[in-house]
């Protein structure tokens, strides 16, 4: 191991010295009484300001002492431990004990399902597996709606695609990972969320604005990792069954071995159909397309002492079709959609611990190849294409000095290699890009706080991107200051970079008969992030409640446009041709307002706008500049029954330029859609430890976008669109399912 | 709010499963795996001492030393092979109470007269 460490080393530049300057140091680590690691403990001499603060792994490294002293640690919760260390001693074990202290603020702290870690450096948000059960969720794009950082837009009149929003700009401005992997980018965009059934999902982390470094220069506005549920954790049998009055039904089913030594086995398996033959709004439409999904996850996790891996297949096919329901009279043939996709992914992850005798010393190694196929048509157009992606990335870790300073460096590798043809256009590419990132933290520790009261971290990653051959340089800053453990403010800098796949990406546009025009100079796109966070907790009439507000903004040094406004028979990319940037501002408040009742209301304010080929610096169309959501949640004390309802408010959005549009096509299409409000509600009921129903409706006062697509009666004409969407097509959905686990639902 | 410090950070470096680690790691060290621990155990004498540290030397402790003072022992051990808490359970097996597991009643009782140590309550 030790020559990796030294090949690697001597690979960034770093001398090895710097990796052993630790000789002097006292190493060691810091559990609670159940022998479980504790991160972010305070270490230090007894009455002197000499200490370190326990890392990601709950070790810790500071300074040795040559006399006898007592080393003294503090976690928050537990009772502070002492124990009196002896020169030569090293490797100390230190326990803290208070678990009873800890269970009771457990029930405390921990009743937000959602929430901002006031430990963390930077502005991430956790969506908790419990906070996932208040909705369907049927897959991932859906588990955002009960979340007011990401907004999911309503899908795409012909398509059924679904986009997702974060501060204020598309989807593909952040970056998507499973596990700390990016995944599911090219030709899988459009449908990625779909591709991760709910009931897989342990979590979600919402990284706001500029994140790390470490998984490359993608995520302009942050980054969504979610992260499955392992083998090893997971129910040894779990079983979801879902059905709603859209005609939708699900089935999850989830086999879960722990090895009786150190490999575990884990098999997911989701199959879905939607039967959808609604057409709510009259137009002669399906108003979303019929979907088949099978899908399933092959897991295998080994662990011991210093060494974990795993290796993962996953495998899918997904089918929908939709479009237009009957023949017009005199014409023959129907609008149809039809879409294909299958894809095969196999990924692995090796990790080692304690090299060259460091327990601070980490090394992973991650790796994943994937296929994947589309094939659509689209009325009378023809998409196909197929992608073959290679991913790699070794990170090494270690530590300078102390525990208080940490490195991380790593290289990787991403190729892609994709087959796309658009009817008779070929838009085939080959992109590799090699590259390596450095990121250096800073941990203060505050031993009044018993917490790091400032975190910096300073990262930069420099690429080289084949398609376009340009090296990018990515630097990105974030830091954390803790006015008190319940005063959090937090900054973020950093640049990104976007490789565009232009026709994946608007692959709904295919829907409709507009001509796509490309610019030839379009290249990569790049922008700076910057924003602030400011979280306190408190309590309002002795109840917990936490405050949060977010300001971001985002500004383009390069960004393409899609110009649906200039021409209604024409969609045009170009380079914005002057200022483009989004401000993005949220402020929520959560309240445990009665025991089991908490009640959430956020704000958020968009202003997106950007300098289009006139000139003119104007709104993005469909993006609300208001948007507020309201949720609340009830769990009785025996925790039998279960109600969630939430309310989101949708500000005015400015609609595409349709005046050149003849009337009988347009109908009442308006200029600036109306604010509304969406209303949810479900009722959980726990029947024993094993069972859980749940029922619940979707838009339950039925409001309703009437004229969705543009020239419905008309498909052949150059207006036909169905991509003006800004509300919902469907009135109210009724839906009801179950889950049960043989050997307890641990809720 | 401690819960949720455990929870979170764990995420910052992925070496394999994101999140949920704590437990997985737990006990994960250098070269040697050989750590260092000490913990109070309840006794009186030099024949205290003796039964302490043969009943902690269990597979995977390659050192036991107990002051009879401070009532400290400490430990020299394989994480790989033995966690504290075997330990803790070991020693008190024997009759004497440690700051973490009490020792069965019956087996206090038997211990010799000049070891029946005061106890907590």
């Amino acid at each position: 191991m030790k020559n990796i460490t030294v090949l690697l080393a001597g690979l960034f530049l770093y001398s090895h010295t710097l990796f052993s300057q630790a000789n002097t140091n006292l190493t060691g680590m810091v559990t609670n009484d159940q022998e479980e690691l504790l991160i972010g403990a305070s270490v230090f001499w007894k009455d002197t300001k000499q200490g370190a603060t326990t890392d990601t792994t709950g070790h810790f490294s500071l300074p040795a002492r040559n006399v006898a002293s007592t080393l003294v640690v503090h976690y928050i919760g537990y009772t502070p431990a002492e124990i009196q260390v002896l020169p030569g001693e090293n490797n100390i074990w230190v326990e803290v004990s208070g678990i009873s202290q800890l269970q009771q603020v457990t029930v405390n702290g921990a009743s937000f399902d959602t929430h901002v870690s006031t430990l963390e450096t930077r502005n991430v948000e956790h969506i908790s597996s419990k906070e996932l059960r208040k909705a369907p969720c049927c897959n991932l794009s859906e588990s955002f709606e009960t979340n007011g950082a990401v907004d999911v837009n309503y899908a795409n009149a012909l398509t059924g695609v679904k986009e997702i929003q974060m501060l204020g700009l598309r989807g593909v401005y952040s970056q998507f990972m499973v596990e700390n992997r990016p995944t599911m980018g090219g030709i899988a965009t459009p449908f990625a969320f779909e591709y991760i059934p709910g009931t897989w999902l342990d979590g979600i982390q919402l990284a706001k604005g500029a994140s790390s470094v470490k998984n490359g220069y993608a995520g302009i506005t942050g980054q969504i990792n979610a992260d499955l549920v392992k083998p090893h954790l997971d129910k040894p049998l779990f079983i979801n069954a879902f059905t709603s009055t859209e005609g939708r039904g699900e089935l999850n089913v989830h086999l879960n071995k722990k090895g009786k030594g150190r490999i575990s086995n884990g098999l997911l398996m989701h199959g879905s159909f939607v039967e959808n033959r609604w057409d709510m709004n009259d137009d002669n439409f399906y108003d979303s397309p019929s979907r088949q999904q099978l899908n399933g996850l092959y897991r295998v996790f080994y662990e011991s002492p210093g060494m974990c891996a795993q290796f993962n297949v996953q495998a899918l096919t997904d089918h929908r079709q939709g479009g237009q329901i009957s023949p017009i009279a005199g014409k023959t043939g129907l609008f149809s959609i039809d879409q294909n996709n299958d894809r095969v992914e196999v990924w692995g992850k090796i990790g080692y611990e304690g090299i060259g005798g460091k327990p601070y010393n980490q090394i992973g190694n991650m790796i994943s190849a994937s296929w994947h196929r589309s094939d659509a048509l689209y009325g009378p157009n023809k998409y196909a294409a197929t992608q073959k992606s290679f991913y790699w990335q070794s990170l090494y870790q270690t530590i300078i000095g102390t525990t208080d300073h940490t490195i991380v460096i790593a290289p990787s590798l991403q190729y892609d290699d994709i087959q796309e043809t658009v009817n008779e256009g070929d838009l085939s590419r080959k992109e590799t890009v090699p590259g390596a990132m450095v990121e250096y933290t800073y941990s203060r520790p505050n031993l009044d706080m018993e917490m790091p009261d400032l975190v910096l971290v300073i990262g930069a990653r420099a690429d080289w991107n084949s398609r376009f051959e340009r090296l990018l340089f990515t630097p990105r800053m974030s830091a954390k200051y803790n006015f008190s453990q319940k005063s959090i403010a937090r900054i973020s800098v950093g640049r990104g970079f976007r490789s565009p796949n232009l026709m994946a990406e608007n692959i709904s546009l295919l829907a409709g008969n507009r001509a796509l025009d490309f610019a030839s100079d379009l290249g990569l796109e790049e922008a700076w992030n910057y924003g602030l966070n400011f979280t306190q907790s408190f309590k309002a009439a002795r109840r917990d409640a936490t405050f949060s507000l977010d300001v971001y903004r985002t500004d383009f040094v390069q960004q393409i446009l899609a110009d649906v406004d200039r021409s209604p028979t024409q969609v045009s990319f170009y380079n914005a041709k002057g200022k483009s940037f989004s401000n993005s501002i949220l402020a929520s408040v959560l309240y445990n307002i009665l025991p089991g009742f908490d009640v959430k209301l956020s704000y958020k304010w968009n202003d997106v706008r950007a300098t289009f080929a006139d000139g003119v610096l104007r709104t993005i169309p469909l993006v609300a500049k208001h948007r507020g959501l309201v949720t609340l949640d009830y769990t009785t004390p025996n925790k039998l029954w279960a109600f969630h309802t939430r309310v989101q408010v949708m500000g005015p959005q400015r609609l595409p330029d349709n005046s050149q549009i003849p009337h009988e096509y347009t109908h009442d299409f308006p200029t600036t859609s109306p604010t509304f409000g969406i209303w949810n509600a479900q009722v959980t009921r726990r029947i024993g430890k094993k069972l859980e129903v749940y029922i619940g409706g979707e838009n339950l006062t039925g409001f309703q976008q009437h004229n969705a697509i543009i020239a419905a009666n008309e498909p052949d004409s150059p207006f036909f669109n169905g991509s003006q969407v800004w509300a919902p097509m469907m009135r109210q959905v009724a839906y009801l399912g179950v889950r049960f686990a043989p050997g307890g639902l641990q809720l | 709010m401690k819960s949720i410090f455990l929870i979170s950070i764990i995420s910052l470096f992925n070496l394999c499963s994101s999140g949920n680690t704590t437990q997985a790691q737990a006990g994960l060290s250098a070269d040697g795996t050989t750590m260092t621990t000490k913990f109070k155990v309840f006794g009186n004498c030099g024949m205290c001492k003796k039964r302490i540290e043969k009943a902690a030397k269990i597979d995977g402790v390659t050192a036991a030393d107990w002051d009879v003072d401070s009532k400290i022992l400490t430990i020299i051990f394989d994480e790989t092979k033995v966690k504290p808490s075997q330990v803790h359970r070991a020693v008190a097996a024997v009759g004497h109470d440690t700051e973490k597991v009490k020792a069965d009643d019956a087996v206090y009782a038997n211990l010799h007269e000049c070891c029946q140590y005061e106890r907590a309550n």
